[in-house]
């Protein structure tokens, strides 16, 4: 049985999970984790005799925060077809919202997508909303999770958008070390080992700025504020 | 009256911290829970910025053993989901590097 973590603490992620998205799919869940939140994605459920639409449910309904990436519905060159599940998603979290019982109703919603204004031409039902653009950088994608995460759960707690970025490049450059000690493919890490190294990362910086009399960590060679690369991918 | 509880949270934290106590065990003892929350809500209401970083890792601390939550720092959460990798090993690989980029050392 699976843990759920607490619905205040649930940040779901509705998004693509193709190999060009990965950089900005990682980059939202380093943000989200480093918030104080859970990171909650399809993904995280491994038993594949699960109906996907119910998994998608269950953590719609477990968390109060949502973030919708709407940026890849667009026409597939192979298909012809545009891809409708994240706005199918998104609808879902949104009748939740309105449609559920007083804990459903504080739901939070924050919809991105890579330029303005191009969601009126596909979803123009959405006009009126607050859509955040992040020109597929996962530096500004960041930046933008943070923001939302702290205007929409108030927590002061919460750090500033560029720490955040800055330690996602950190976190980055010794990833790569890590897994090979771990032996794993840190190109290829599944969601589940990938949220738990995160965690680690982040409590494992916090435990060494405690013990070094908070005093912040000294900067490391290569990682500053103008760096925007995410390394190796 | 604030001032004053405040003070006393910082005095008994930085005496309890320099003397090594076990938190969880004995700071009930000198503060009680409701007069403790009572000054971290007026920490969370505007007179932060008075602190130092010291300081706000102090209050933290007894913020976090009495309200699950610290107040200055965010805290990072163990993921709801499972994972096959052993979280021990994991630390100590993580620490090891972490440890190894600080100092300049290549593994």
């Amino acid at each position: 049985m699976k843990l759920q973590g607490s619905y205040s603490d649930n940040v779901f992620i509705n998004c693509p999970f193709d190999l060009a998205y990965k950089p900005l799919l990682e980059a939202i869940v380093f943000a989200v984790i480093d918030c104080g939140f859970h990171a909650r994605t399809a993904l995280e459920f491994d038993n594949s005799a699960q109906n996907r639409l119910d998994k998608i449910l269950r953590i719609i309904g477990s968390s109060q925060f949502a973030i919708h990436d709407i940026s890849r519905t667009e026409v597939d060159p192979v298909t012809q077809l545009p891809r409708f599940n994240m706005p199918f998603e998104l609808g879902l979290f949104l009748a939740c919202k309105s449609f559920g019982n007083q804990k459903q109703k504080t739901k939070e919603a924050l919809v991105l997508d890579h330029t303005p204004y191009r969601y009126q031409r596909f979803m123009s039902d959405l006009a009126g909303t607050d859509i955040q653009t992040h020109n597929n950088d996962p530096q500004l994608l960041i930046v933008r999770v943070r923001d939302w995460l702290r205007t929409a759960s108030r927590r002061s707690s919460i750090p500033g958008g560029h720490i955040i970025a800055n330690r996602y490049l950190e976190f980055r450059e010794e990833l790569p070390e890590t897994c090979r000690l771990l032996d794993l493919d840190y190109q290829n890490l599944i969601f589940n080992d990938y949220t738990l190294l995160v965690a680690e990362w982040l409590r494992m910086r916090d435990q060494l700025m405690k013990e070094s009399s908070v005093e912040p960590l000294p900067p490391r060679k290569g990682v500053g504020h103008g760096d925007h690369s995410l390394g190796e991918e | 009256m604030h001032e004053e509880n405040i003070n006393r949270v910082f005095s008994y934290a930085m005496e309890q911290i320099s003397a090594g106590t076990d938190w969880g065990l004995k700071l009930d003892e000198a503060i009680t829970q409701a007069e403790l929350s009572k000054v971290l809500d007026l920490l969370r209401t505007g007179i932060r910025e008075k602190f130092s970083d010291q300081d706000k890792m102090v209050l933290d601390m007894v913020a976090e053993r009495l309200l699950g939550e610290p107040v200055f720092r965010r805290k990072v959460k163990s993921p709801p989901t499972e994972s096959a990798l052993d979280k021990n090993r994991v630390r100590k690989v993580v620490r090891e590097v972490m440890t190894s980029h600080l100092t300049g050392k290549s593994h």
